[in-house]
C-alpha cells in the first residue's frame, strides 16, 4: 500500500476520535519440509498475507484483521465504535525507516532434502532399537510494514529457521521418545552448528527413557540443566512480567516493582537485540526497537515488558515487547530472548548437595496463572540423584510450584548458560522465543511420580 | 481468480483443487466494568491440493493474484517429493446454502457481560470477572475442473475467567461455551456455579501421593482426549507415533468405553458434511466396549492402505466417548472416598501420545463418604491413556453438547495415581 494511501487510512481511522491508530501490513512466505519414514514426505508452502487495523481510546482497543476486503470498509466497521472529539487529523508519516533481515531468500530446497537424508540416516545408525525417525525443518521469510498516528513509518524484513528432530525407540514393548531441536533468527546460518554431541546425548536419553519407573511424586530438590531448563523461569515469572496482566493487576507480580520476589542469585533478562537468536526482532510489532531489559536483579523486581496500550496504566518506558504471531493479531508485551544471568556455582556442588533429588537434563513447555502465580512444566528426562550421585533415569513427569515461593527456592546457579528455542502462545498467538538458564539448583519443588521409591 | 489458477495448472499438466475457507468473526471482550477489546476479521484462506505424475504436494495461500508464482512453486516442489501419492481430486459435489444464523446483537451482549461485574454485590471477594463472547462463521468451497461443493458453519463461543482474593490469596477459574444459540441465561447460571465453586477454593489443600478412586469431571476427559487425537489417525499409528501403533482390533479399554464421532448430528456445534478434501463425512464407531476398531484418514491414507474412506482430512468432529447411565452426583455417591479432578493444565508438555504416559498439574476435590468435603490444588494426575481408559468403574450421562469438536462424559475410575505435597 502507497504511503499516501496508508495516511488517508490512518486519518480516516482517527476521525471519530481514536487516540491511537496503527496499520500493520504483513506478507510472509513460510516453507515446511516433513521427513518421516526415511522418506521427505512433503513440503507444505504457505503464503500470509493480510493487515491489522487498530485503533484506541483510553484503554479500549478496536481491532480488525482483514485479508479480502477493502480496508477503508472494514475501519468503517471500526470507527463506527467511537464518538467523540477528533484528537489527530492531517497524520503525514515519516519516510520508511527499513530494518533489513540476515537473508532475503529460502535455502535451496535440494540442500535441505540431502540435509535430511544424511541426517536421518546418521541417526539410525547410532542404535538398531531406533524405530522412527522424525524430522521437520521451517523456514519463514515475513516482511512487517508498521505506520501509525505519530507519523511512525517502519519496516522490517525478519527471516527464521528452525530444525526440530524426534525420535522413537522400541524394545519389546517398552516404548521411549527423545528430541532435539534449535531455531535462528537467520536461514543461511542454520546448518552450521555441530550437532554430533546433542544427537549422542538425545540416542542416550531416548535409550535410558526405555526402561526408565516412575519417579516419586512429591516436594524434592530438583536440578535443571542448561538452556530450555529456563521454562521455569519463563512459566513462574515471565508471563506474570507481561503488562497485558500486570496493568490490569492480574499478575502475581502487579504492584511489586522494587520488592524482593526472588532469591539473590537471580537476575533475569529479556533481550530482544541478541544476533541470530529464534526470539530476535530489530523492532517489535509496534516498530519501536527492541532492547535489552532487566526485569529481575539480584532477586528485586525492576521493571515489566510494556506495549503502547497498557502502558497507558503503567506509564513506564517502553520496552520493545510488543508482539503478534501474525496480522490476526493486536499485539501485547511478550518475552523475546530471557535468560537467567550465569552465577558461579559448581555442577558437582549441586550435586553433592543432594540427598534425595532429581537431575532434569531434558525439559517440555509448560503454562502459568499469571493471577495465582501457579505454574507447570515438563520434564522429558531425568535421573534420581541419591546421597550426592547421579543414578538411574526416570520416567518424564509434571513439575508444579507457584510464582513467589519457588522464585526464592532457587539455591545454586553455575555459569554454563545456554539457550533453547520454542514457540509462546499467549493472547496474541505463537510467537518465537527464546529461553536460556545455566544449570540450577531449586531447593525444593513437587515432582510428579507414584508413591513407593 | 480460482478458475484461472485451476486453468494454468492444467497447461502445465497439474490437476488442482482449491479448498477455501471464508471466515468472518466478531469478538467483544470485557474486564470488569470496562470494555477492552472488539475485535473483528475478515479473512479467506485457500488449501490447494495439486496432483501431477502420481505425486500430491499442497499449497496454503491468502493471496491468489501472482497464480504464475504458485504454478512455479508447486513445479518446485514436484521435483523434490518423495513420496509418492495415490491422492485424486474431489469426485462429490454438495451444495448447503440453507442454514440461516441469526446473529445476536452486539450491543445487549455487550450490556450482559458488562452486568456480571454486578455479582460482585453479592460475591464480595470478586477481583477480577474477564468475559468475552466471540462469533464466529465460515464458508468452505472446494473447487476443481469437474465439481464444486459448498457449506458453511457457524458457532458462539462465551468465555468468562474469574479471579476471587481473600487475604491476599488469589484463586480462579473459568468457564466456556461452544453454541449455536447465545442464551445470557445459560452463562449466568454456570458462572454463579463458578463463583459459588471459586469461594470454597479457599480452603484448598494437597493431599499425599497415592493411588485413588477418582473422578475425572467431562471436561478433564475432553482435554485428555484432545491430546490424543492424532493417535487414532491411520497416519500417525503407520507412522508408529501413536500408542494405538499395532493395536487394531485388540482390547485396548474396558467394556465400558465405546469411542464414535458424529461429525452429521446437529446436536452438536459443528457439524461438517464435507472434509476439506470433498470426502462425505458420516457419523462411525473407532472403539467399541474397549477393542480398537477403526482409524480415520484422509484421501492419501486410505487409498495408500485401501480403507474405506473416513472424510477427516480436517481431524475429527463431535467426536466423544458413549455416555453411559449415571447422573455427575450418582458418580460422587458411587465413589464414595475419593478424588474429583476437575481442571488439568499443562497438556502439550505433560502428555506423551506415543507412550500415553500421562502427569498433569490439577486441581480437584476431596469426596469422603460420597460428600465433598475439601478443595484440592497443587496436584498431579500421574497416569496414563490405556490406564485411565481402562479401569473405569463407571461411565457418567453428562455429554455437553457445548463443545466443540471433541466432548466425553465424566468417568469413574479405580487405582489412578494423584501425586501431591502432603
Amino acid at each position: 500500500m502507497k504511503k499516501e494511501n496508508l495516511e488517508t487510512l490512518l486519518n480516516k481511522m482517527c476521525s471519530t476520535g481514536a487516540d491511537f491508530a496503527e496499520i500493520y501490513i504483513e506478507n510472509t512466505k513460510t516453507k515446511i519440509f516433513t521427513y518421516l519414514d526415511n522418506k521427505l514426505q512433503k513440503i507444505d508452502n504457505k503464503i500470509d498475507k493480510g493487515m491489522g487495523l487498530r485503533i484506541a481510546k483510553g484503554n479500549e482497543v478496536y481491532y480488525a484483521a482483514v485479508n479480502n476486503n477493502d480496508p477503508i470498509t472494514i475501519a468503517e466497521d471500526l470507527i463506527n465504535n467511537l464518538n467523540s472529539k477528533v484528537l489527530y487529523k492531517d497524520i503525514k508519516l515519516s519516510d520508511m525507516k527499513i530494518y533489513e533481515g540476515s537473508d532475503n531468500e529460502f535455502l535451496d530446497d535440494k540442500l535441505i532434502k540431502d540435509y535430511m537424508n544424511n541426517l536421518n540416516h546418521k541417526i539410525r545408525l547410532m542404535d538398531k532399537r531406533i524405530e522412527q525417525v522424525s524430522l521437520n525443518f521451517t523456514e519463514i521469510l515475513k516482511d512487517i510494514t508498521i505506520a501509525n498516528h505519530t507519523g511512525l513509518y517502519n519496516k522490517e524484513k525478519r527471516c527464521y529457521a528452525r530444525f526440530y528432530i524426534s525420535v522413537t525407540f522400541k524394545d519389546s514393548d517398552l516404548v521411549s521418545t527423545s528430541s532435539y531441536n534449535w531455531g535462528m533468527s537467520t536461514i543461511k546460518d542454520i546448518f552450521n552448528r555441530n550437532i554430533d554431541n546433542n544427537l549422542k546425548d538425545l540416542v542416550k536419553y531416548g535409550i535410558d527413557k526405555l526402561y526408565a519407573k516412575n519417579c516419586v511424586g512429591k516436594k524434592m530438590p530438583v536440578i535443571l540443566g542448561p538452556g530450555f531448563g529456563a521454562v521455569i523461569f519463563h512459566e513462574a515469572c515471565g508471563h506474570a512480567m507481561e503488562a497485558n496482566a500486570t496493568a490490569r493487576k492480574r499478575s502475581v507480580l502487579s504492584d511489586m516493582i522494587g520488592k524482593k520476589i526472588a532469591s539473590n542469585k537471580v537476575t533475569i533478562i529479556d533481550d530482544g537485540t541478541i544476533p541470530n537468536l529464534w526470539g530476535t526482532t530489530k523492532i517489535d510489532d509496534e516498530g519501536y526497537n527492541t532492547k535489552k531489559n532487566y526485569l529481575i536483579k539480584d532477586g528485586i523486581l525492576v521493571n515489566y515488558l510494556n506495549d503502547t496500550i497498557n502502558n497507558r496504566l503503567l506509564k513506564m518506558n517502553l520496552t520493545g515487547s510488543s508482539r503478534r504471531e501474525s496480522y490476526y493479531y493486536p499485539p501485547v508485551s511478550r518475552m523475546n530472548n530471557t535468560y537467567l544471568e550465569p552465577g558461579n556455582d559448581s555442577i558437582s556442588d549441586m550435586v553433592k548437595s543432594i540427598k534425595y533429588g532429581l537431575y532434569a537434563k531434558e525439559m517440555n513447555g509448560g503454562s502459568v496463572n499469571p493471577e495465582t502465580g501457579d505454574f507447570n512444566f515438563g520434564v522429558a528426562t531425568a535421573y534420581m540423584i541419591r546421597d550426592g550421585k547421579v543414578c538411574e533415569c526416570v520416567k518424564g513427569a509434571s513439575l508444579i510450584g507457584n510464582t513467589l515461593d519457588i522464585l526464592n527456592k532457587i539455591e545454586m546457579v553455575s555459569s554454563d548458560l545456554e539457550y533453547g528455542a520454542g514457540m509462546c502462545g499467549a493472547a496474541s498467538g505463537m510467537v518465537p522465543v527464546t529461553i536460556g538458564e545455566p544449570t540450577i539448583k531449586v531447593s525444593e519443588i513437587l515432582v510428579g511420580g507414584i508413591k513407593n521409591d | 481468480m480460482i478458475d484461472k489458477l485451476i486453468d494454468l495448472a492444467k497447461e502445465n499438466n497439474i490437476d488442482l483443487e482449491v479448498c477455501s475457507k471464508k471466515e468472518y468473526s466478531a469478538q467483544i471482550a470485557v474486564l470488569n466494568s470496562n470494555l477492552e477489546n472488539f475485535y473483528i476479521s475478515n479473512t479467506t484462506r485457500h488449501n490447494i491440493k495439486a496432483i501431477k505424475d502420481s505425486k500430491c504436494i499442497f499449497f496454503v495461500t491468502e493471496d491468489l493474484s501472482d497464480p504464475d508464482y504458485i504454478i512455479n512453486e508447486l513445479n518446485k516442489t514436484f521435483l523434490l517429493s518423495d513420496n509418492d501419492n495415490l491422492n485424486r481430486l474431489s469426485n462429490n459435489s454438495y451444495e448447503n446454502r440453507n442454514k440461516v444464523f441469526n446473529k445476536p446483537d452486539f450491543k445487549k451482549v455487550k450490556e450482559d457481560l458488562l452486568s456480571l461485574y454486578a455479582l460482585k454485590k453479592d460475591y464480595s471477594f470478586i477481583k477480577n470477572i474477564e468475559a468475552s463472547y466471540s462469533y464466529n462463521s465460515m464458508n468452505i468451497d472446494i473447487k476443481n475442473k469437474n465439481n464444486y461443493m459448498t457449506d458453511n458453519t457457524y458457532s458462539n463461543y462465551i468465555y468468562v475467567s474469574i479471579s476471587g482474593e481473600k487475604n491476599n490469596i488469589v484463586k480462579s477459574d473459568y468457564i466456556s461455551i461452544y453454541t449455536n444459540n447465545y442464551d445470557f441465561n445459560i452463562v449466568k447460571e454456570k458462572v454463579i456455579k463458578l463463583l459459588k465453586y471459586l469461594e470454597s477454593k479457599f480452603t484448598e489443600t494437597s493431599i499425599s501421593t497415592n493411588k485413588y478412586n477418582v473422578l475425572l469431571n467431562n471436561n478433564v476427559v475432553k482435554d485428555i482426549l484432545n491430546t490424543f487425537i492424532s493417535s487414532f489417525s491411520t497416519r500417525n499409528i503407520d507412522m508408529k507415533l501413536s500408542f494405538l501403533t499395532g493395536k487394531l482390533n485388540q482390547k485396548v479399554f474396558s467394556d465400558k468405553i465405546s469411542i464414535i464421532e458424529e461429525p452429521v448430528n446437529t446436536k452438536f456445534v459443528t457439524t461438517r458434511y464435507f472434509d476439506d478434501e470433498g470426502t462425505l463425512t458420516y457419523n462411525k464407531e473407532y472403539v467399541s466396549k474397549g477393542v480398537f476398531v477403526k482409524t480415520y484418514n484422509n484421501l492419501e491414507y486410505a487409498l495408500k492402505n485401501k480403507e474405506e474412506l473416513t472424510g477427516n482430512s480436517y481431524g475429527v468432529r463431535n467426536f466423544h466417548i458413549k455416555e453411559g447411565n449415571k447422573t455427575y452426583d450418582e458418580l460422587i455417591k458411587t465413589m464414595q472416598n475419593g478424588i474429583i479432578i476437575n481442571r488439568i493444565e499443562g497438556m502439550h508438555s505433560g502428555i506423551n501420545t506415543r507412550s500415553g504416559d500421562i502427569s498433569l498439574q490439577a486441581t480437584g476435590l476431596l469426596v469422603e463418604n460420597g460428600v465433598v468435603t475439601k478443595p484440592l490444588n497443587m496436584i498431579i494426575l500421574q497416569s496414563n491413556i490405556i490406564e485411565i481408559l481402562n479401569n473405569v468403574i463407571e461411565v457418567g450421562n453428562d455429554l455437553e453438547e457445548f463443545n466443540s469438536i471433541i466432548a466425553s462424559p465424566s468417568l469413574l475410575l479405580h487405582d489412578i495415581t494423584i501425586c501431591g505435597s502432603l
